[in-house]
């Protein structure tokens, strides 16, 4: 538990646009998503996920509609537009750069 | 951004829904989260708290989701506007107090730039009105081109235009001639130049109804050249400006149509006479073109040759006489400084080669008349040198009152802020940010300033008017027309926030030196001193000073205009009667003009209720020597007017020795002239001068029958502003004798000077005009006194006007006196209380607050004084008309009496404003007192 992370500052965006890019999800969903792929080693607090979400929306990188889930119940699902499938692309590659350039730093000590 | 726009829209307005949306979202994630933990077998004590802990406090997520729509700034300042809202609500006289003096600076202010903006700034309404030049010469000190001499001259004809220059030469917009032909002919950076000439009143005839109508000659390229095209009809081309055309044409302006002929366009064809010459109307001015000359209002617009059908003359034949004036529209690209050195050189080779009058200036290097092109974007402007200055002191003045009342509301903030101390210091405890609190005051600024910018905007609209409306009289209509421009919105929009942001600044500075805990210890069981509150004092003392300042002004300009008012005129003007004739010179050539006004007279005369009647010519100079057969020269100068028998007694003017002018004075009898005391002192040097002989330029001799006391306002035409020039020697001649064609003034002394014979009186005089030639056209009837009240308008106006600013700032002042020493007892309660338990009688304590009181109108006074000394100086030398050094007549700048006056008014306000603080201060009642928190 103790070693979670605590996630740097933006790449919540990054990992809920990489999370809605296979399909429309709610919230919970998304949610719990992350917690999978993350394998638990990211701490999220599920609150601080919808501002982001509303932010994301508001630049128009993802967008929502209200659909019925299959427990029948009405619920919130975003998906990807195509202006956030370009943005994800972007900062994964820019992700990438800097993770590469952090680690290559790090193996020259 | 489209979408961003529209997602924060809908956050903005559908708040109430997309909040719903929000807490569905939030409420079916903890569902799941539950259902999950649920399953998993926790038990539900334990759940909830997990929950909280997975999921954080729901509002505080709620606020951050709000924050993502980037509707918070919005939404805070809305919130911030309804506390202000309630805030103003709370006090009601605070509010009212505010609003009401910067409604009034605001206002006051609109309506005088409103003013400024239609006299001095806009352009004529003609297109590209930029590229308009307007020629006009300069002659360093030219002889005649002296102050004093501008008006008819037989050599230059009417002196259309001159203003003085900065080095006070006059500069002249007439021509000769040949100057005009050459310039015409050569230059090439003109398309096109086009000459024009006001021909002045002329009497239309039409359907056997006779009136005056003012008339503008144009060249053939004058229409071409304003790019102005007639509603209906056609506009005055080249091919009518021949000298000897077939038959004459006219157009009507859009004003006349609509008032004379109903815009019925039958007008086209129509023929009616002007000065006994048929004129044919060809075309109708559009509605926005009303002439070059802002203020003025012209009838007709014909070709030039109808001057010379009207009067005989041809300006463009008078070689010798310089009365062309000329504009000309620039040609794209040409810059001014290639027009102004060709027309230079131009002008130099026709003046050198057709001197005429300026032959002696030619002489003299130093005297070389030089070119000036201006521009002529506001056309040919008469209202800019006349009102400028004038309006520029009004605009100061409203400025000052409305910095006076931002100084005002600034205070009255002050002392809200510093009871409002408390709440900002909890507020700043509870976590409010400092540039929240900060926004919080300047909204509550802005809030004030706009209401008070709504009602200033109605107000200045609704008085924008009372400037032209003072100045316009019964039978003659304003000089300006202030109509209401965005541009003047613009600027009042921005004076308001200005003043929001100016006014608001105290208390923010004031709240910056709040400490959380400081406030919330003190707390209103204050015993601060009155050094609690620098900005508040400074502000009073501020207020003082520009009060004193005002009211020095008020008081200089009140005491002009009374000084002006009460001087000898030297005649009687109750009980006279004035009016116009412009007898045409076709139908009354010189020869025939003496029987028609005595004609006239004896009629008039006849009307009941009127004692006497004459008339009197316009008035000239001329070089005259006495029989010791001085040589002319500028000294021999004298004013010279034509007069009718009985035009002393009429006017009650003395006549000191011999006789008046009268019906012994025929056509064939001796040359008569009676002189005033001044040409009696100034040429012989003694007082009755009975029997002396005066020689004219014309070489006529003229036998003294009579002296007359000195008098002013000789031609009662003049504006009254020349009353302040010196008395000019002047003498009087028989009209019969030297009979003119021209304007004719007719004076009239009514026996009773009650309204209704008065106006039974000016009702009969148009019948009796018409009984005797039912085609002449009587014009501007008016009484004497309106005359003379006239010519004292501008004074009048600007007395008026800065008597209501003094005394606006006297008020605000005393309001703001008033407002800092109230609110220094209600702090004080306490001390006070305790000063009273412990022996301090009631008169003692009144008198510390009123000491504090004086002391701040001493401080202000101590500022406002010396800056009284040295501004109105300044003020009163921008102010004077160009041919005297001072606006202010029979004082100096500093005068004694006036400041002692302003600086005793201003203390009494003080006095007063402190008198019911000081008396709450020694009402207060120690037990209460002590008790009160």
């Amino acid at each position: 538990m103790n070693e979670r992370l605590d996630l740097p500052q933006g790449t919540l965006d990054l990992l809920i646009l990489k999370t809605v890019a296979l399909e429309p999800l709610h919230g919970w969903a998304i949610s719990e998503r992350l917690q999978q792929i993350s394998r638990e080693a990211v701490q999220v607090q599920q609150g601080s996920l919808y501002p982001a979400l509303h932010r994301l929306e508001r630049r128009g990188w993802i967008k929502a509609h209200w659909a019925i889930t299959d427990n029948n119940r009405r619920a919130k699902y975003y998906e990807l537009t195509r202006q956030g499938r370009k943005q994800l692309e972007a900062e994964t590659t820019a992700w990438r750069k800097l993770a590469a350039a952090v680690g290559h730093v790090l193996d020259l000590g | 951004m489209g979408r961003d726009f529209l997602y924060r829209l809908r956050a903005l307005f559908h708040r109430r829904a997309v909040e719903a949306e929000l807490d569905d979202e939030l409420g079916f994630h903890l569902e799941h989260q539950a259902e999950k933990y649920r399953q998993a077998g926790m038990p539900p004590d334990e759940l909830s708290r997990r929950l909280r802990l997975d999921f954080g406090g729901p509002d505080q997520i709620r606020e951050e989701c709000r924050d993502a729509w980037g509707i918070r700034l919005l939404r805070d300042c809305a919130q911030d506007l309804r506390y202000a809202l309630r805030m103003l609500r709370r006090s009601p006289g605070f509010t009212a107090v505010a609003v009401l003096s910067l409604a009034i600076g605001i206002g006051a202010n609109t309506a005088i730039f409103t003013l400024i903006e239609s006299t001095l700034l806009r352009p004529i309404s003609v297109k590209h009105p930029e590229r308009l030049r307007l020629l006009m010469w300069t002659a360093p000190d030219g002889g005649w081109t002296a102050p004093n001499l501008g008006y008819v001259s037989p050599t230059f004809g009417t002196i259309y235009e001159q203003r003085l220059t900065s080095d006070k030469a006059y500069m002249h917009a007439e021509f000769s001639p040949p100057v005009y032909r050459a310039i015409q002919r050569d230059n090439t950076v003109f398309d096109p130049l086009f000459a024009f000439k006001e021909l002045g009143r002329v009497t239309a005839v039409m359907d056997g109804n006779a009136e005056p109508v003012n008339c503008f000659l144009v060249s053939g390229d004058f229409y071409r050249g304003m790019e102005v095209s007639p509603v209906i009809g056609r506009a005055i081309g080249p091919e009518d400006d021949v000298r000897t055309p077939a038959g004459q044409v006219a157009l009507i302006s859009f004003e006349y149509w609509t008032r004379r002929f109903a815009r019925n366009p039958s007008v086209i064809g129509k023929t009616i006479t002007l000065n006994e010459v048929p004129v044919t109307i060809v075309g109708v001015n559009p509605e926005y073109f009303t002439g070059i000359e802002p203020g003025a209002n012209f009838e007709i617009w014909a070709p030039l040759n109808l001057g010379v059908a009207v009067s005989g003359r041809s300006y463009l034949d008078e070689e010798k006489v310089w009365q062309i004036p000329m504009l000309g529209r620039l040609k794209p690209g040409i810059s001014d400084a290639r027009a102004q050195s060709e027309l230079e050189a131009l002008f130099q080779a026709a003046v050198a080669s057709n001197p005429g009058p300026l032959d002696s200036m030619l002489k003299d290097p130093a005297k070389r008349p030089r070119f000036i092109l201006q521009s002529a974007a506001r056309g040919v402007d008469y209202l800019t040198e006349r009102y400028d200055r004038p309006l520029l002191a009004v605009l100061s003045l409203a400025g000052l009152v409305l910095l006076i009342a931002c100084a005002n509301v600034a205070n009255l903030l002050l002392a809200k802020s510093a009871v409002r101390q408390r709440e900002i210091s909890l507020r700043l405890a509870l976590g409010a940010g400092r540039w929240r609190i900060v926004r919080q005051l300047l909204t509550e600024g802005l809030l004030l300033a706009s209401m008070a910018g709504i009602a200033g905007v109605i107000f200045g609209y609704w008085t924008r008017n009372g400037i032209p409306a003072l100045l316009a009289t019964p039978w003659k209509p304003s000089p300006f027309d202030a109509a209401f421009d965005p541009k003047v919105l613009l600027v009042s929009i921005g004076i308001t926030f200005l003043t929001g942001v100016l006014f608001s600044l105290a208390p923010v500075w004031q709240s910056r030196r709040v400490e959380v805990n400081d406030a919330l210890k003190d707390g209103s069981r204050g015993t601060a001193s009155l050094s609690k509150l620098h900005i508040g004092r400074l502000l009073v003392v501020l207020q003082v000073a520009l009060s004193v300042l005002l009211l020095a002004g008020a008081g200089l300009c009140v005491k002009t205009f009374t000084n002006l008012r009460n001087m000898p005129l030297g005649l009687r003007p109750e009980g006279v009667l004035l009016f116009t004739l412009d007898p045409p010179l076709l139908r009354y050539p010189p020869d025939r003009i003496g029987a028609l006004l005595t004609q006239l007279q004896q009629r008039l005369s006849a009307i009941p209720g009127v004692q006497s009647a004459t008339f009197s010519g316009t008035r000239t100079g001329t070089s005259v020597a006495t029989e010791n057969h001085q040589p002319i020269t500028f000294d021999n100068y004298a004013r010279a007017t034509d007069i009718g028998s009985g035009f002393f007694e009429t006017m009650g003017i003395p006549i000191l020795y011999g006789r008046a002018i009268d019906e012994h004075d025929t056509l064939n009898g001796p040359q008569a002239v009676v002189v005033n005391q001044e040409l009696a002192r100034h040429f012989f040097h003694q007082e009755n001068v009975v029997g002396r002989t005066l020689k004219g330029a014309d070489n006529v001799t003229y036998q003294i029958v009579g002296v007359c006391a000195d008098w002013r306002f000789e031609r009662l035409r003049d504006p009254f502003q020349r009353l302040r020039e010196p008395i000019y020697p002047t003498f009087y001649n028989a009209l019969i004798q030297a009979p003119r064609a021209g304007r004719v003034n007719f004076e009239l002394k009514i026996a009773a000077t009650e309204a209704s014979v008065e106006a039974s009186v000016v009702k009969q005089i148009r019948p009796v005009v018409r009984s005797l030639d039912s085609d002449l056209a009587i014009a501007d009837v008016r009484t004497g006194v309106q005359q003379i009240e006239d010519g004292l308008a501008q004074e009048r106006v600007l007395a008026g006007l800065a008597a209501v600013f003094g005394g606006l700032a006297l008020i605000l002042a005393a309001i703001g006196i008033y407002g800092v020493m109230a609110y220094a007892v209600a702090r004080r309660t306490n001390e006070i209380g305790i000063r009273v338990a412990l022996g301090a009688r009631p008169g003692g304590v009144a008198w510390m607050v009123l000491r504090e009181t004086l002391l701040l109108a001493a401080m202000g006074v101590a500022i406002g004084v010396p800056a009284v000394l040295v501004l109105s100086p300044v003020a009163d030398h921008l102010l004077a008309p160009g041919w005297t050094d001072s606006f202010l007549y029979g004082m100096k700048p500093n005068d004694p009496l006036t400041i002692a006056f302003a600086v005793l008014v201003l203390a009494a306000a003080g006095l007063l404003a402190g008198y019911f603080p000081a008396r709450r201060a020694a009402r207060v009642d120690p037990m209460t007192a002590l008790r009160h928190d």
